[in-house]
């Protein structure tokens, strides 16, 4: 059995050391991960092409809500998540990442340029060449965490 | 539109709302932006507030400018302008007179509430409406209307005169028109000071005559001297 690891540093060797000792193997390419209570996940369950994968949240630029769809872009590709974007709003790390609208959520350091719009809205511009809009209800939220 | 210069104010203010809202977009973008970099950024105003505030501030100045050019006009209202009114209509009868001048407004000047006087001089019938009611723009203060009644079927041309004049005898307005010499004549007066007015009425039979004073200088002068049938009236205001 291959498990993928999303925990601190600082336990990471203690519990791979462990969890081999039972015979379970440690690897990136694993089919499920590990994660600790009370802490964001290090990594995304995706799918590409039928292929179930995992990638690390630090490559997510923004996720996108498309009608039944939630689409995971980042610099290699769109994934597809099962999961649904209230459920992803919670296992992401809000330090790192910010809903700014009912169907957008932008990692914000990659964000690489904003523009206010004539009404209370911005539009953001992402590293991939992105638009994403902030949206009013977002509107105080995202000046707030931006300090703007 | 700009050039009586009423509509400069209100259309810089509007370029200038406009110029406000460009610039403070840019430097409110600008601003946000140098957050992403790192470094600290201001917190401004949003632009769709800032639209509103700059809109109303202008809105204000305009008020106050407005408020300033309109006291400023009232310190001309003890000016008045003079207002002579001496309008020429000419039919073949009155009846087509009254039809005719300014749109049928003096179709039955009796019925209008102006008082009517008729006299006879010299082959002229006159007919006068004054009016006591009115003192606008829009209404005559007297309206005359004659008619030759004499024999004589010679004449060539008629020349109406209105003389204007101050109580001290003093000329203010003059006006010499010709006309058909058949044909009735009514003329519409008003006048907003004391004044008396003097119509005259010349009817010439001689062409050549006629021609031989049409370049002069003073031809309303000429006219009585060449003139075969002469009459006038004197009419009096007293405001």
């Amino acid at each position: 059995m291959k498990i993928q690891l999303s925990i601190p540093e600082a336990q990471y060797e203690q519990v791979k050391k462990e969890l081999e000792e039972h015979g379970i193997e440690v690897s990136d390419r694993a089919e499920y991960v590990l994660n600790m209570r009370g802490q964001y996940s290090g990594w995304l369950s995706v799918r590409k092409d039928r292929e179930q994968t995992h990638i690390p949240v630090s490559s997510v630029i923004y996720i996108e809500s498309l009608g039944h769809d939630v689409l995971v872009h980042t610099a290699e590709g769109v994934y597809n998540s099962s999961d649904r974007l209230v459920q992803l709003e919670k296992t992401l790390d809000p330090a790192l990442f910010l809903r700014v609208s009912n169907s957008v959520i932008i990692a914000k350091k990659h964000v690489k340029r904003i523009t206010a719009a004539f009404t209370r809205k911005f539009i953001l511009t992402m590293s991939d060449g992105s638009i994403a809009d902030v949206t009013r209800s977002y509107y105080d939220i995202f000046r707030q965490e931006f300090g703007i | 539109m700009l050039q009586n210069g009423y509509m400069v104010v209100p259309l810089s203010l509007i370029l200038l709302w406009l110029a406000i809202i460009v610039i403070y977009r840019r430097i409110y973008n600008r601003n946000i932006n140098s957050s992403l970099e790192g470094k600290k950024a201001l917190r401004l105003v949003d632009p769709s507030r800032m639209n509103v505030i700059s809109l109303i501030a202008l809105l204000v100045i305009f008020n106050i400018i407005t408020i300033a050019r309109a006291k400023k006009v009232q310190a001309y209202s003890h000016y008045q302008a003079d207002r002579f009114l001496a309008e020429t209509y000419t039919g073949e009868s009155f009846e087509e007179l009254g039809e005719r001048a300014l749109g049928g407004l003096y179709r039955d000047p009796e019925s209008a509430g102006y008082l009517m006087e008729t006299s006879e001089q010299n082959d002229f019938e006159y007919t006068v409406y004054t009016s006591p009611l009115y003192n606008d723009m829009m209404h005559a203060d007297m309206i005359v209307l004659a008619r030759y009644k004499g024999e004589r079927k010679d004449l060539v041309s008629m020349y109406s005169t209105v003389r204007f004049s101050r109580p001290d005898g003093e000329d203010i307005n003059l006006s010499c028109i010709g006309h058909n010499p058949d044909e009735c004549i009514m003329i519409l007066l008003s006048c907003n000071q004391p004044c008396s007015v003097e119509i005259s009425l010349d009817y010439i039979d001689d062409k050549e005559a006629l021609d031989s004073i049409r370049q002069s200088t003073d031809f309303s002068e000429q006219i009585q001297n060449i003139s075969k049938v002469h009459d006038s009236i004197v009419l009096k205001w007293i405001h």
